[in-house]
């Protein structure tokens, strides 16, 4: 089925056919970013956690695109209210640098760059920021929840869910356990990244200065290239490193536990989500330049828990790993994306994509899905090496990075690779 | 009494870095000199794996895709595409080895004391220093990382180079170290070592990659640099003992050893050897940017790499000599 819509959600668990995993493996190989997988260590325990009974939780399935759901029991989505909230938003807010345009306030909290004694104090004020966006959208949500209630009824979808005939009550009128909402946050590890950054340079290094790191972020990097560079060069996300993954891990716990105690108008809890959508790319647009290294106006970090592209250097194995280390049942549930050469999908490789998938499982990360490199992404790396730079290529005892070799050699590799539509 | 200077500083003093680093690896300090560490490595044995690459080789094989794997000490690449020209590699090399050219760096390598002060420098990675030093410590906390991985894959840890055998007692003691926390391990090498060594090392290695890259003592010494006694008896010996999993690897190397009368007396003086799989490796021409980075020529510019149909072929013959373990690897 060669269709982006319906979504195919895989149940990942330790019990699989290894029929259904060589069939989900071929598929992607041919070039479908399909199936996502989901992994059940993960989704029945949150489930369970939030107060689901355990024979509804293990019969969970996926809505949406990742939004775990209770099949004709519960109701999730209630009102069309949402956007997300990018993190390093709230991060630069904390610092006094304004976003680009639109959004006029990040949150309500800065500190002076010349007082900051520690990135620990920054990371508080970042989380409250967060906070008070999550309070604000939670009180909209509240509002327009009460009106759909009100005014729109779901009477056919009511039919479908247990209990609700019996209750004569409509599906916004109550909901089955686990009842919450979410709320979407955008660019965790741009945020850690900033953070690593910060502490590395300016606090670990001493190299540069709080308010010169604050000037070169409004100016957008002009006239401080070097300072970009040095930024750049700092421990990123996704190299399974823990200088910053634990940055990343504590980011996203804090974040999580603020968001919980805002409530839905049932008292139950808002919880976050990592569905963004294209969110990463719109909202990108949204941030100022951010300490990171990113520019005003770049897309952040793909989904919610990616590394930032083209800054994990150390293989699919090393992203996994610093992926885990932000606890899904702590955090929330995460969507993850990895791009593989399709050649590492086929023949001898795909066993070795299903023991990576295994390990994926083992390591108790909640969601990953794939995109193959195609010749499309080759190409756009043969004429805008810039956007690519940690895209490698592999052979036996060789590898180098494709937007160093020369013209000719490229377009070898991307003669040998196969078409994916 | 004047304190007398460290041999390295003496060395950095009179312009002789590069022997300094010599020294430290024969001195056998139990540092490793590596130029890459690759996580999900699949091409090096079974399952997936991490490959520690040892820089330093006694061969100079003419075709080798990774000539920074060759020299025992540290270098500089300098990829040149990359520079912006902003001159800060000017400004701390105290060679005068560096000049700018039209706005892109150019290095005057019979001056350079390969400090490496323009890599730390360079915001644009033009100039990057290849060869790191690692402790043992260091290289099995890398080496640990990926331990889930190798464990549901029936993989392990992978040294390579280079030739791991140049570096013998790091590549013992981390050989030994894997061993000590069950992890499987494969040795890639040119088999160009003494028996002495080698000995020692394979008590602790699972599976051993062999390469051969000519039979003719004259023609292999023409493409590496040196004779091949020592590794084709070596490898007997490996494979007499009996006791290492033996995988052969066969660079296929065009107008070198690629006609059918080769491949045909190669096929005959292996099959008899109890080797797990053979795997014919295509010469590519990958490697070639790198040479530019370090300066140095590409000799072998004029030679196209065999095709897959070519690989075929001669996979064919080797299938005709009785030999059904024989694979095409890229
Ligand atoms: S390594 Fe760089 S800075 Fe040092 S001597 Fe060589 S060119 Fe100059
Ligand atoms: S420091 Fe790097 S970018 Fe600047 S001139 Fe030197 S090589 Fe070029």
């Amino acid at each position: 089925m060669r269709a982006i819509i319906p979504p195919l959600a895989l149940r990942w668990h330790d019990g699989m056919p290894r029929k259904l995993i060589n069939k989900a493996i071929e598929v992607l190989a041919s070039g479908m970013p399909q199936p996502a997988i989901f992994n059940d260590k993960v989704n029945i325990l949150r489930l369970v956690s939030l107060g689901c009974p355990i024979k509804d939780a293990n019969n969970y399935s996926i809505n949406n695109c990742m939004v775990p759901t209770i099949p004709g029991k519960n109701f999730n989505h209630k009102s069309d209210w949402a956007t997300g909230i990018p993190v390093p938003l709230c991060l630069n807010y904390a610092l006094g640098i304004s976003p680009l345009a639109l959004i006029k306030r990040g949150g309500d909290k800065t500190i002076d760059p010349a007082t900051l004694s520690s990135v620990d104090e920054l990371l508080d004020v970042t989380v409250e920021n967060c906070k008070w966006l999550a309070h604000q959208l939670t009180l909209i949500a509240n509002i327009a929840d009460a009106i759909y209630q009100e005014y729109a009824p779901r009477p056919f979808l009511s039919a479908v869910i247990d209990d609700c005939i019996e209750r004569a009550q409509d599906v916004r009128d109550w909901n089955y356990t686990p009842d919450y909402r979410d709320i979407v946050f955008l660019g965790l590890n741009n945020g850690a990244d900033s953070l690593a950054a910060i502490k590395k340079l300016v606090f670990d290094e001493k190299k540069i200065s709080m308010e010169k790191l604050v000037k070169a972020l409004k100016s957008n990097w002009h006239g401080y290239e070097d300072l970009q560079q040095m930024c750049l060069g700092a421990p990123k996300f996704g190299n399974d490193d823990d200088y910053v993954d634990s940055i990343s891990r504590e980011l996203g716990r804090r974040i999580s536990e603020e968001t919980m105690k805002c409530k839905t108008n049932r008292g139950t809890p808002v919880t976050v989500d990592g569905t963004t959508a294209t969110g990463w790319w719109s909202l990108g647009r949204l941030c100022a330049a951010t300490a990171d290294g990113r520019r005003a106006g770049e897309a952040l970090h793909d989904w919610s828990i990616s590394p930032m592209a083209g800054r994990d250097k150390r293989g699919p194995t090393a992203v996994l790993k610093s992926v885990s280390k932000v606890d899904p049942l702590m955090t929330w549930n995460h969507l993850l994306n990895q791009s593989f050469m399709p050649q590492y999908l086929l023949g001898h490789n795909a066993e070795l994509f299903a023991q990576y998938l295994k390990t994926f499982g083992d390591l108790g990360i909640h969601h990953i899905q794939f995109t193959t490199v195609d010749r499309e992404t080759l190409k756009d790396a043969r004429s805008h090496p810039e956007k690519h730079s940690s895209l490698m290529v592999r052979v036996a005892g060789f590898s180098a990075y494709f937007i160093d070799l020369d013209k000719n050699l490229q377009d070898s590799i991307i003669a040998r690779t196969p078409q994916c539509f | 009494m004047p304190e007398l200077p460290s041999v390295s500083d003496f060395l950095k003093e009179k312009g002789m870095a590069r022997l300094n680093t010599i020294r430290e690896t024969n001195q056998g300090v139990a540092e490793g000199l590596m130029f890459n560490i690759q996580r999900y490595s699949i091409q090096d044995g079974p399952g997936i794996r991490t490959t520690i690459s040892l820089k330093g080789c006694p061969l100079k094989c003419k075709w080798c895709s990774n000539p920074e794997s060759q020299n025992p000490y540290p270098e500089i690449m300098v990829r040149k595409a990359r520079c912006n020209g902003c001159g800060k590699c000017l400004d701390v090399c105290a060679c005068g080895a560096i000049t700018l050219n039209e706005d892109t760096v150019q290095i005057d390598r019979s001056r350079c004391d390969l400090c490496m002060k323009c890599a730390d420098v360079c915001p644009t990675e033009t100039i990057e220093s290849t060869g790191k030093y690692m402790s043992l410590k260091e290289a099995m906390e890398e080496v640990g990382k990926d331990e889930l991985f190798y464990r549901n894959s029936g993989g392990g840890v992978t040294l390579s180079g280079g030739e791991p055998l140049y570096q013998p007692e790091f590549t013992l003691n981390l050989l030994k170290e894997c061993k000590e926390r069950a992890l499987s391990t494969a040795l890639d090498i040119s088999g160009y070592a003494s028996w002495r060594v080698l000995d020692r090392v394979l008590k602790y290695t699972d599976l051993v990659l062999f390469d051969i890259k000519h039979l003719e003592p004259a023609i292999h010494r023409k493409g590496t640099g040196r004779g091949n006694q020592l590794i084709l008896e070596n490898l007997k010996k490996i494979v007499d003992a009996g006791q290492r999993r033996v995988w052969l690897r066969i660079p296929i190397i065009p107008n070198y050893n690629d006609s059918e009368q080769y491949i045909e007396k190669l096929a005959e003086a292996v099959t008899k050897m109890p080797v797990e799989k053979i795997s014919l490796l295509s010469y590519h021409e990958w490697g070639k940017p790198k040479y530019e980075s370090l300066g140095r020529d590409y000799l072998f510019s004029d030679s196209a790499p065999p095709g897959q149909e070519r690989l075929q072929a001669l996979k064919d013959i080797m299938q005709s000599k009785g030999l059904h373990n024989v694979t095409i690897d890229y």
